[in-house]
């Protein structure tokens, strides 16, 4: 009887070999990246978050839970979380919705003009988050910036929005979707993406325009949709740079209750100003957690509601 | 367990970034940056002066006076040091001739600059640099932090082998520095603050700068009255407890108060001379129409620093300000015409709040008796008369005024004050800086706290929340007083 030798599934060819140790030397710097400012300095984090570390001692005693223990019973926490979360559902569904509307216009319109206005809406994101921060304490001042101004025009009072607790972040939100040129461009290459044909043949089956939007715009960008409802969450619920030259340093305590203080920015303050590394590190994993969480709620509802091509 | 220093700051740094930052965050390019209202002072983190260069005529012989009391005995110094928070090139008059000073006393020293103010996460992330600065330049109210964290020297040694006299600074700028009977820091720059009257408006609306009465709070209150309802005003009465406290603690001696027991272990912030100050505060704020609609106002009044500032276009009445500002106003308007009334308290003393810096030489100092020869030199009376000299000729120069400079050295003051500055015959700005020197010897500074942080935050918060009807003063106070004394308790004793 003839053995039957197993092929055996790992057993590589010699070139199998090379192409993998050829991969491995592309993909290498990539990995290098990864594990010394990626993997390492998170695993360095969570065992931060374990310990009361002072960065101006050096001194690391570890205390268990006791940072994770904290953050519950610390208002600010509750405040900063409200505060981010208050944003992102005002700032994610507005900014989609805005992107979707422009990114329309732009495909509508021929491909010379397109590119400028491609160009002029993404000109926002490649401004430095400082910059649109300082520029935006002069388009949002009460009476005289430039929204209020406009609205004026109008015959409307426009509110304080830098000073009221109640319209603050309503003006954070028109600040941040100053730079949604990014998800217009995304939603724009995808709007390209869907066959005329089926537009027609959705047009002579008698669809009105709202219709094919509906029934066959939507269903066919639903993934960058998802993409960019994705990244934009992320991004809202680590907004820093834009509110802390708005509303950090000096004006830290200018709107009482904390209207302004949003989640990195406590996390910042509690790293860089009081040195609690320790609870700093481990609001830094809560706000992972939180993130993780909502993404992969995001993902489970995408099966509902992501349209695949190819699956 | 102890963590080794050298590079780890980078590394935390990046841990916090990266866990909390490592999606795609489009929005969150650039470096952060303070943002800061017009009525922010300006640095008081750098060896720098920050008022604008000044003019006027300059006395002569100034430093002739300046003895051994001053500058104390030299040092057997040499070496290299880096100073944080301190600038040369980037410096103003005062400070580069007073590090011009201490260059030709100790020509054996080399100095390293950091050529920026005080910044708490650049000044962490220098200690654990592999070239850590040996002396740091820092506010005073915050210098507890450190020296509860065990990063700066007590200066006893230096004090002593310097021969520096401490009498010769100004007490409360020392006590400020002092921790269980050590000193800290040397002090520099001696920033006290007093009623700031605009004159034309007190005219319109029927007062009378000269006589007006700010021990008595109902005047003050009548006055604030008086200015929104009788003239174009945008601001009445600014009591500059808003945003991050400002004078709050101000207010709050002249209720007969302190927000911090002497020996700075107890909160004292639900006390009721606190309460009162924040209660009468905040009437002043909601005579405006509440705490949003007084801080709109108060950003239409114009370029604080600039030539259209409010003063000029008669847009704010009164408010409580630092002496520094003299050298804005007499920059931008010299021709302003307004005066300088002393704060009080409500029994009629004079009070005033002293703020500004301390050079302290850090305890991991590989150079402590360069570093030593540094932070003496540069607040030596010798030094700090050079310097006021120096901007004195050359505010001459451009025909300006010259205010003087307030440096904590009491005896470079009294010669600074009674000779160096020179208003030019500018009686508005000759009567402003009389009054103003008038107070040094009345001025408190918050006691010192290893929790310097953390209280400053819990009283600003009570404040704010009070302010804006968030909660009454008492609640929020109350509070505040909460969060205050769990953070002293928690705090590190001093060494």
């Amino acid at each position: 009887m003839t053995a039957i030798r197993r092929a055996s599934p790992t057993r590589w060819s010699r070139e199998d070999r090379s192409t993998f140790l050829w991969a491995m030397l592309f993909l290498s710097p990539w990995i290098i990246g990864f594990v010394v400012f990626t993997a390492i300095p998170m695993l360095w984090s969570l065992f931060l978050s374990f310990t009361s570390y002072s960065p101006l001692t050096g001194n690391a005693p570890l205390v268990g839970l006791a940072n994770y223990q904290r953050i519950p019973t610390d208002p600010k926490v509750t405040t900063a979380l409200w505060n981010t979360m208050y944003f992102t559902v005002l700032f994610v569904p507005l900014s989609t919705i805005l992107s979707i509307f422009l990114a329309s216009l732009l495909n509508r319109i021929g491909n010379r003009t397109s590119g400028f206005f491609r160009t002029a809406f993404y000109l926002p994101n490649i401004t430095p988050a400082v910059a649109t921060g300082t520029l935006f304490i002069l388009v949002l001042a009460n009476p005289d910036g430039l929204l209020n101004s406009f609205l004026r025009f109008f015959g409307i009072t426009g509110p304080s929005w830098l000073n009221d607790p109640a319209w603050l972040k309503p003006g954070i939100v028109i600040m941040m979707l100053w730079s949604i040129g990014g998800t217009i461009v995304i939603l724009f290459a995808a709007l390209r993406n869907v066959p005329a044909e089926l537009h027609e043949a959705a047009e002579i089956d008698g669809a009105n325009t709202f219709q094919r939007f509906r029934n066959v715009t939507l269903p066919l960008i639903s993934g960058a949709l998802f993409f960019v409802i994705i990244i934009n969450t992320i991004a809202a619920i680590q907004l820093f740079s834009e509110v802390y030259t708005i509303f950090g340093g000096q004006r830290q305590g200018a709107v009482g209750n904390d209207a302004a203080l949003f989640y990195v920015m406590y996390l910042f303050r509690e790293a860089f100003e009081t040195f609690r590394m320790g609870y700093a590190s481990a609001l830094a994993w809560l706000l992972f957690v939180i993130v993780g969480i909502i993404t992969a709620i995001q993902f489970r509802l995408s099966k509902r509601f992501v349209y695949y091509e190819n699956g | 367990m102890r963590i080794r220093r050298s590079g780890s700051a980078s590394i935390i740094a990046l841990s916090l970034l990266v866990t909390a930052c490592s999606g795609n965050n489009s929005s969150s390019s650039g470096t952060p940056a303070a943002g800061g209202s017009e009525s922010a002072a300006p640095a008081t983190t750098s060896t720098e002066s920050t008022a604008p260069s000044e003019s006027a005529g300059a006395s002569t012989g100034a430093s002739e006076s300046a003895g051994a009391s001053g500058g104390g005995a030299t040092i057997d110094a040499s070496g290299t040091i880096n100073a944080f928070g301190v600038s040369y090139d980037t410096g103003d008059t005062i400070a580069k001739e007073r590090i011009d000073y201490f260059k030709e006393k100790y020509p054996n020293v080399t100095a390293k600059f950091s050529e920026s103010g005080f910044d708490p996460q650049q000044f962490v992330t220098a200690l654990q640099s592999s070239d850590p600065p040996d002396v740091v330049s820092i506010e005073r109210w915050r210098i507890g932090t450190y020296v509860g964290s065990g990063v700066l020297e007590p200066l006893d040694d230096c004090i002593s082998k310097a021969g520096v006299d401490m009498s010769n600074y100004r007490d409360s700028a020392v006590k400020a520095v002092t921790f269980n009977g050590k000193i800290y820091g040397l002090p520099q720059f001696f920033w006290v603050s007093n009623w700031l009257v605009d004159d034309d408006l007190f005219k319109q609306a029927g007062l009378d700068p000269a006589n007006w009465d700010v021990s008595n709070w109902d005047q003050i209150s009548a006055a604030n009255d008086a200015l929104l309802s009788k003239t174009k005003t945008k601001v009445g009465i600014d009591p500059k407890v808003s945003d991050n406290g400002d004078r709050f603690p101000m207010w709050v001696a002249a209720a007969g108060g302190s927000l911090l027991s002497d020996d700075g272990k107890t909160a004292q912030l639900d006390s009721q001379p606190v309460i009162d100050a924040l209660t009468f505060g905040k009437k002043l704020i909601d005579a405006h129409g509440g705490l949003t609609k007084f801080k709109d106002l108060l950003g239409q009044t114009g370029d604080f620093f600039g030539a259209e500032n409010g003063f000029k276009n008669n847009l704010e009445g009164a408010f409580p300000m630092q002496q520094w500002y003299l050298n804005v106003l007499a920059g931008a308007t010299p021709d302003t015409k307004f005066t300088v009334v002393p704060f009080k308290t409500k029994q009629g003393q004079p009070v005033t709040m002293a703020e500004g810096d301390a050079l302290a030489i850090t305890a991991n100092s590989k150079n402590k008796d360069a570093a030593c020869a540094f932070i003496t030199a540069m607040t030596s009376t010798d030094a700090w008369v050079r310097a006021a000299t120096k901007r004195a000729s050359d505010a001459k120069d451009k025909k300006q005024i010259q205010t003087g400079t307030s440096t904590g050295n009491k005896a470079a003051e009294d010669q600074i004050f009674n000779g160096i500055a020179d208003t030019g015959g500018n009686q508005v700005f000759t009567d402003a800086v009389k009054n103003y020197y008038s107070t040094f010897d009345s001025a408190f500074e918050l006691p010192a706290t290893t929790a310097a942080e953390d209280f400053r935050q819990a009283w600003i918060d009570g404040v704010n929340a009070a302010l804006s009807g968030q909660k009454d003063p008492t609640t929020a106070m109350k509070d505040a007083q909460q969060v205050a004394q769990q953070a002293l308790d928690a705090a590190p004793q001093a060494p």
